[in-house]
């Protein structure tokens, strides 16, 4: 009947045994039926059978009862765990209501440092985790070649399922008075197909693609027709040239990138060029594939290069040396800001262990303070488990409400980023989703393990005998929690110290930047792009832009002004090859230079100094002899230290023409293509000589951009008026565009390094000052006994410093290690600078001086016969 | 009413009914409904004891161990305060719901 043992019963003696009891329970029904069978005339063995054949399965209802049973006890432990668990929740508010200012300063240290990651990993959520918001965004790869390698492309790769290729073109538009430079994409039927559907309206497809229509951005929509949707069927005039607009992409498609605001069909768009669609080195053509399944872009880029190969061997003369290669959208969006961010979330991660190492102060603090209550607790009974899980629940009681505050901070900070910067990629997908809210969880919850766990098990350590000992100062514990507290201090500083020289390279970088020669000035320097292209006669290009030269000057606040085909530093616009009488090229040589077009006085205005030679002037016309200056670099590279003037040189462009150039003048190398590349040839050529389509109005003025516009259109529209300028920029603000990046990242570094250090500082502060409360007595007692006040400060300070300098030497050394993270972010600099870290010990240890200089005047001034009377 | 309650609900309500005059143990629980019933309501012991669990953990009764009629050992089942509202509660709708039946099955017209 019972298969039990019967010693389990005497399990009983610990605890309810549910099994005996069920045992015991059902036995005893079975014993009374026995019973009732006997009474009724039944001998003892059938009343026995009788019994258990009435009763029926006896394990069968055992089991039952048992599994009803544990289900109970179940429900019983998990309702002990949640109200012992509420019982501390409750115990922690009233322990931290107790003490307000310490929680408040722990929640406002945890809320700033929480805030910050959850801020910093929202940026890393929307541009680097969640995937572009593209069809299929992680099988899509990009290229750059000329159209009619890329029709062989198309026709020849088995690597992709859908091709597509698009240029970028720069188009006046004048939808009200003002007219407005826009980019645009002239692309084929494909592209749409391969990226995004519109946000209403229709895409460019094989049925439109020989029409001309257009398919506007969703800021352009916003901009400029008030986000109406009866836009669609509305004409917009592209640069002269009407189209209809039929779509209206998303505000999500900024594909390359946000700054393109129209899109038209390739094949209409340079039906009046066909030159280009069939030049095999016009390699301006963007490449957008849609990867097979199974093929990645290793495989895609081996495939591609032996294409190239076979197209290198078809066309020599265009192709030769040239390789293509695929990288994944991806990267080409996020890739070049990539390891900043996550450079980024490091530290602003580091700076948050800052925090904890605070907090931990402040709880040890706490703690030592409650040492009494604490032993008291234990001597009662309380478990140590017990205790620690006590401490903790009140550390993750601060924790999450520092995490809740830190939320709300970190919304805010996010709000605030696109007025901070706009020069981030994807900066519209930067929200708080469910995944960042899940990491600010995380986040607070590791961070109440961080700072609660060491003042935990420091607390529960407590012995009562000591306690009793110490007479009641609270002491407990204390030199044992003094080697914490000194850790803690250390290891802050060195946190500390990491993150200060990580910004102190970077900033010294951004000054390299910013402070370096570019070739020119781009202070007050203003520039106006005139088109030319209506003047089909070369001569007459010339003419007219001498016209415009010539009323711009007189008008008021314009110093000097010249014309330039190329805008500096942003673009050189024109390349050209060149050969030298008398000189072959070696292989591996470069032959490649900027081709830009100047009227006389370019040089004076830019700023730039003429090395050798002369700059163009007057008798540089269209009928004088074909002359060219070249820069620097050019003159270096092929002449070396011999004198370059008055040698011969011819420029390969067609569009310059057959003549052999004689250099007049070498000047010095201005920066055309970004700041942060260096300096490449350039060669110029009089304006008069080879009349571009274009010239950029180069204007030095003491005026600021948005004062010239107005007379400078005036003058211009004199001229003619389809001349007239869309865009007039200031020179520094194209520098501070091209820098933008590279200074958010810098200022944001250095704002958390501003950080480290006063968290750091108020570490410092806080234990010294705990310290010398700790030891006021002694003080008072040497004082007492004749100790000059100025001993026991410097002592003070010593003992700080000491801590200092050990966890300075630890930050230097991690930062020698870490800092190699940063290479790629730096400029013209190493990263074991040694200024750099001379500096950032220099700057911590002085932080140090100051946070324990506060504490230890403090303690020179205790009254000794309070003291002793104490 | 679902099909449990009409399955478990009379049994938990006559257990509960049982109680209201005393603690008892299982046997006698199950002997009382035998002998008010007249013998019709035979409760088997596979559905009383596992009702009886059943009931302790939705906290309708209370267990505790005590000394039978005969001396032994045995565990008594008591009435809680939640039981008895839970009696009062439910044993008129089981009532109306044992007329109702009773008048489907007598009826002396079929449906319209």
């Amino acid at each position: 009947m019972t298969s039990q043992p019967s010693w389990r019963r005497y399990l009983r003696f610990w605890g309810p045994d549910l099994h005996a009891d069920v045992d015991d329970e059902l036995s005893f029904h079975v014993r009374m039926l026995e019973e009732e069978y006997r009474s009724a005339g039944l001998s003892e063995e059938e009343a026995r059978r009788a019994a258990e054949r009435r009763f029926g399965e006896f394990n069968a209802v055992e089991r039952e009862c048992l599994h009803i049973g544990e289900e109970s006890e179940y429900m019983v432990r998990r309702k002990e765990v949640w109200s012992s668990l509420l019982q501390d929740l409750r115990f922690g508010l009233r322990q931290l209501r107790r003490n307000p200012l310490v929680s408040v300063i722990a929640v406002f240290t945890l809320a700033l440092g929480i805030g910050a990651n959850t801020a910093i990993f929202s940026v890393v959520n929307g541009i680097l985790l969640r995937p572009l918001p593209y069809r299929d965004a992680d099988r899509l790869v990009v290229s750059g070649m000329s159209l009619p390698d890329y029709r062989d492309f198309e026709q020849r790769a088995r690597s992709f399922e859908g091709m597509a290729t698009w240029a970028s073109y720069i188009y006046k538009i004048r939808v009200t008075d003002e007219p407005e430079e826009i980019r645009g994409g002239v692309v084929t039927s494909g592209f749409f197909a391969l990226l995004s559907e519109p946000l209403f309206g229709r895409v460019i497809d094989l049925d439109n693609e020989r029409t001309p229509v257009a398919v506007i951005s969703h800021t352009l929509w916003q901009r400029r027709f008030a986000g109406e949707r009866s836009v669609l069927g509305r004409s917009l005039d592209l640069s002269g040239t009407p189209h209809t607009i039929i779509g209206v992409m998303p505000p999500s498609f900024e594909y390359p990138d946000g700054s393109f605001d129209v899109w038209v069909p390739l094949v209409t768009a340079m039906a009046a060029t066909p030159a280009q669609l069939e030049n095999r080195s016009l390699r301006i053509f963007r490449v957008l594939a849609h990867l097979k399944p199974n093929v990645t872009p290793e495989l895609a880029t081996t495939e591609a290069r032996a294409i190239s190969q076979e197209l290198a061997r078809l066309y020599p003369q265009s192709n030769t040396g040239i390789e293509y290669t695929f990288i994944s959208l991806t990267d080409l969006v996020v890739g070049g800001i990539r390891s900043a961010l996550w450079i980024l979330l490091g530290v602003v991660g580091l700076v948050l262990l800052i925090a904890c190492g605070n907090v931990a102060n402040l709880l040890l603090g706490l703690t030592a303070a409650r040492a009494r209550e604490i032993a008291v607790r234990r001597a009662l009974g309380a478990g140590k488990t017990r205790l620690v899980r006590q401490l903790i629940t009140e550390s993750l009681v601060l924790a999450l409400a520092g995490g809740s505050l830190g939320v709300l901070f970190a919304a805010w900070l996010v709000r605030l980023l696109p007025r901070v910067t706009d020069d981030l990629p994807r900066l519209s997908e930067v929200t708080l989703d469910a995944r960042v809210l899940g990491f600010a969880l995380l986040a607070s919850v590791a961070t109440a393990l961080l700072f609660g766990l060491a003042p935990a098990l420091q607390g529960a350590r407590g012995d009562l005998n000591d306690v009793l000992k110490e007479g009641g100062r609270g002491g407990v514990g204390m030199r044992r929690g003094g080697a914490l507290r000194a850790s803690l201090i250390a290891g802050e500083v060195a946190l500390a110290v990491i993150v200060l020289v990580g910004a102190g390279l970077l900033i010294q970088s951004l000054l390299r930047v910013v402070n370096q020669d570019i070739g020119f000035d781009p202070d007050k320097l203003v520039s106006a792009n005139v088109g030319l292209f209506y003047f089909t006669e070369p001569a007459q290009r010339t003419q007219m832009l001498s016209q415009t030269l010539e009323r711009v000057a007189r008008v008021p606040g314009v110093e000097r002004v010249a014309g330039g085909s190329a805008l500096p530093p942003q673009s050189g616009q024109r390349g050209t090859g060149f050969t030298v009488a008398g000189r072959t090229p070696d292989a591996t040589e470069q032959n490649g230079a900027w081709w830009i077009g100047i009227t006389p006085g370019y040089f004076a205005t830019l700023g730039t100094r003429v090395l050798r030679g002369r700059e163009f002037n007057e008798t540089d016309s269209g009928n004088g002899a074909a002359v060219v200056v070249i820069n620097q670099d050019l003159a270096t590279a092929l002449f070396a230290e011999t004198d370059p003037i008055g040698r011969q040189i011819q420029l390969t462009n067609p569009e310059a023409g057959p003549a052999s150039r004689t250099i007049v003048g070498v000047v010095d190398d201005v920066r055309y293509a970004g700041i942060e590349n260096p300096a490449v040839s350039a060669i110029y050529t009089p304006f008069a000589q080879t009349p571009f389509m274009w010239s950029y109005l180069m204007i030095r003025s003491n005026l600021p951009a948005d004062q010239l516009v107005r007379p400078l259109r005036q003058a211009i529209a004199g001229v003619d008026p389809r001349m007239v300028p869309a865009r007039v920029q200031q020179h520094d603000d194209i520098v501070g565009d091209l820098i933008a990046t590279r200074s958010f990242l810098t200022w944001l570094l250095a704002a958390f390094a501003l950080l480290a250090l006063v968290l750091a500082a108020v570490g410092i502060y806080g234990v010294i000052s705990y310290n010398v409360a700790q030891r006021r007595r002694e003080i008072g007692v040497r004082l007492a006994l004749g100790a000059r006040p100025g001993v026991v400060v410097t002592e003070v300070i010593v003992r700080a410093l000491r801590l200092v300098v050990l966890g300075a030497v630890v930050g230097l050394v991690a930062a020698f290690w870490l800092t190699r993270l940063l290479t790629t972010l730096l400029y013209d600099m190493r990263t074991t600078d040694p200024l750099t870290y001379v500096l950032g010990a220099v700057v911590i240890t002085a932080i140090g001086f100051v946070a324990s200089g506060l504490p230890a005047l403090r303690a020179s001034h205790v009254d000794p016969a309070r003291i002793l009377r104490e | 009413m679902s099909t449990t309650d009409l399955v478990h609900g009379p049994l938990h309500l006559m257990i509960l009914k049982t109680l209201t005059w005393g603690p008892a143990h299982g046997y006698s629980i199950a002997r009382w409904i035998r002998q008010v019933t007249g013998d019709v309501l035979q409760i088997e012991e596979g559905s009383l004891y596992p009702a009886l669990h059943r009931l302790e953990q939705r906290g309708l009764l209370e267990s505790t161990w005590g000394v039978s009629e005969n001396n032994r050992r045995a565990k008594f089942c008591l009435l809680t305060t939640r039981g008895r509202t839970h009696l009062g509660e439910e044993s008129p709708n089981w009532l109306r719901f044992a007329t109702a039946v009773g008048q489907v099955l007598q009826a002396a017209h079929g449906p319209a």
